[in-house]
């Protein structure tokens, strides 16, 4: 009797596991294999002559293809200037959050861009930022910083500007969540020890707090560089990549091979390179926030 | 050289503290302050140069047009039903397998971990690619079925995730007890562990259900009509080319920020852990 029951539930464990996993496995390696298979492809959609093997041919012609590398290039912008321009502002407010009273008002007040989804934010800062109306050109011009309404979306530049402003408010919640969970495990005896070494509060944060962080940091850091290389709503919502092709990031680019042009080889080889270059990013983002991290 | 008290000292940081929030107050609420009063104004107002703040007659119609003129609520209908049956699907799958993977040692469930591993590493923008063409050939393109698969796809791992993470915090003494009272695995799962593991159950939930709700890329490329699209490819679908109706998209906008905003009011609690724990535990 002992022993049928152990046997139940044995099987009872690994029926735990089962439903979920074969879940998991069959939405990950399904579309995966059937996504190098895509990728070795041509003419996919071509409705009388059956796709044709070209090997490589797909990797070739994304990485000899300009457009290819002008949407990289967009895209490693859009990623670092988020993610570090957007780190000190967020290290501050964590900083700030751990320092006052009446937290969890403030917590609701700084999630409050995370809540919300984040298409629909893209499109409240395309609205300010519209060139005859918008708020933001009447304060600038208020204030006197612009003599006349400017068009903020209509230059690579500029745009790109607005466009990592926009995501910096979108994603500054959840690095503020774990930054702030990594000061709360600072050992609060290092303050006074700190303090009485006549340390000023530059010094206590570049001594005591910093080193404390840096893993915390390594985590904020490399998450969110893993989130927006893959990211497209902001940019498609406020400039569609616009002007022209000049801010399309390669999510954009994918997007545009696989609905518009109907390029799938050449959709599915970028997806690819993709992922590839997101492991780049981290690794090498992961090195220089914590050169000797060991996993 | 003036030296600041600690008492004066420790003043000065409580007020650049509050300085920095207040900062971050206004950046944080002015951009939804504009869409709400963008949303209230008459077609005229829109292009009135300057904006007006306050002065003129709110249009509170604004918001019985976006449901009688742009059919609105099919949006919201749909991503009601895509965020919420995606959420319980992912909850049923997910916390039997993040329970078994915390407590057994057994092969099968470690390998299935490097399945969650592998599965949030994939961007949706690549995954997306062959699941349009595997989804056309079934049948599941633009259809409310075909989005709540693809939407449980995206956060049943991370429910797995966090939830062994909130598993692996409860001692296993507790359990150990019951069964030695003689409850078999079944029942100190649903009876005791569960129970013991609710804050981490409910801030699982609360996320999973705000990703759903907000997700853009995968519900955009996977559908194109009122059928199936949900609230952010609803409010983009409002922006044309020749004419956007600005008054209308911030109102439907600001009915769609809504509901989170109300869960993020209610469990702000749940949602600090849940986001921290799935982060830290990446």
């Amino acid at each position: 009797m002992r022993e049928f029951r152990e046997k139940i539930e044995n099987v009872f464990e690994y029926l735990m596991t089962l439903p979920s996993s074969i879940f998991i496995l069959v939405m990950v390696l399904v579309p995966a294999s059937y996504l190098l298979y895509l990728s070795g492809y041509q003419d996919t959609f071509n409705p009388i002559n059956p796709p044709t093997f070209v090997g490589l041919q797909n990797f070739i012609n994304v990485s000899t293809d300009p457009v290819f590398w002008h949407q990289m290039g967009n895209t490693f912008i859009y990623v670092l200037g988020t993610v570090w321009i957007g780190l000190v502002l967020q290290m501050l407010i964590a900083i700030a959050l751990n320092d006052v009273q009446f937290g969890r008002f403030w917590q609701i007040i700084v999630l409050i861009p995370w809540a919300i989804p984040y298409v629909l934010s893209a499109t409240f800062w395309k609205w300010m930022l519209n060139s005859q109306v918008g708020v933001i050109n009447f304060i600038l011009v208020k204030i006197g910083i612009l003599s006349e309404p400017i068009l903020f979306l209509g230059d690579r530049w500029l745009a790109m500007a607005f466009i990592i402003l926009t995501e910096i408010w979108i994603q500054t919640p959840l690095s503020v969540v774990i930054l702030l969970g990594g000061l709360k495990s600072i050992p609060q005896n290092m303050y006074p020890a700190a303090k009485m070494d006549g340390a000023n509060f530059f010094e206590q944060f570049r001594y005591v707090t910093l080193p404390y962080m840096r893993s915390t940091i390594m985590v904020t850091v490399s998450l969110q560089s893993m989130f927006l290389m893959r990211k497209m709503g902001t940019v498609f919502a406020m400039t569609k990549g616009g002007p022209g092709n000049q801010t399309e990031v390669i999510s954009i680019g994918i997007y545009n091979n696989l609905i518009n042009y109907g390029n799938v080889g050449y959709a599915s080889a970028a997806g690819i390179l993709l992922v590839v270059f997101t492991m780049i990013l981290v690794v090498v983002t992961t090195k220089i926030v914590q050169p000797n991290f060991e996993k | 050289m003036w030296r600041p008290s600690k008492e004066q000292r420790s003043n000065i940081r409580q007020t650049v503290s509050l300085l920095i929030l207040g900062f971050t107050l206004i950046w944080t609420i002015f951009p939804i302050f504009w869409a709400g009063v963008t949303s209230l104004k008459p077609r005229a107002e829109l292009t009135t140069y300057p904006p007006k703040f306050f002065n003129f007659a709110p249009q509170w119609h604004n918001y019985i047009d976006i449901f009688t003129e742009l059919n609105f609520w099919a949006f919201i209908r749909n991503g009601l039903i895509a965020a919420s049956g995606s959420t319980l699907i992912a909850l049923f799958l997910g916390l039997p397998h993040s329970y078994a993977v915390s407590r057994f040692e057994n092969k099968w469930g470690n390998i299935s971990l490097y399945g969650v591993i592998a599965a949030r590493m994939i961007p949706p923008v690549t995954i997306a690619v062959p699941f349009y063409l595997i989804f056309n050939r079934i049948g599941l393109v633009d259809t409310k079925i075909g989005i709540t698969l693809i939407l449980t796809f995206l956060f049943e791992p991370y429910v797995v995730w966090v939830m062994k993470g909130f598993f692996d915090s409860i001692p296993e003494e507790i359990e150990e007890c019951a069964r030695v009272d003689g409850a078999s695995k079944l029942q100190s799962f649903t009876r005791i562990m569960l129970p013991l593991a609710g804050p981490g159950l409910g801030s699982a939930t609360i996320i999973a259900w705000i990703m759903g709700w907000n997700e853009f890329i995968l519900v955009f490329i996977l559908s194109f009509s009122e059928q199936s699209q949900t609230v952010p490819i609803g409010v983009l679908s409002f922006m044309m080319d020749q004419y956007t109706p600005w008054n209308w998209m911030m109102a439907a906008a600001i009915v769609g920020i809504v509901p989170t905003l109300i869960i993020l009011l209610i469990f702000q609690r749940f949602l600090v852990r849940g986001l921290a724990e799935g982060a830290l535990k990446q």
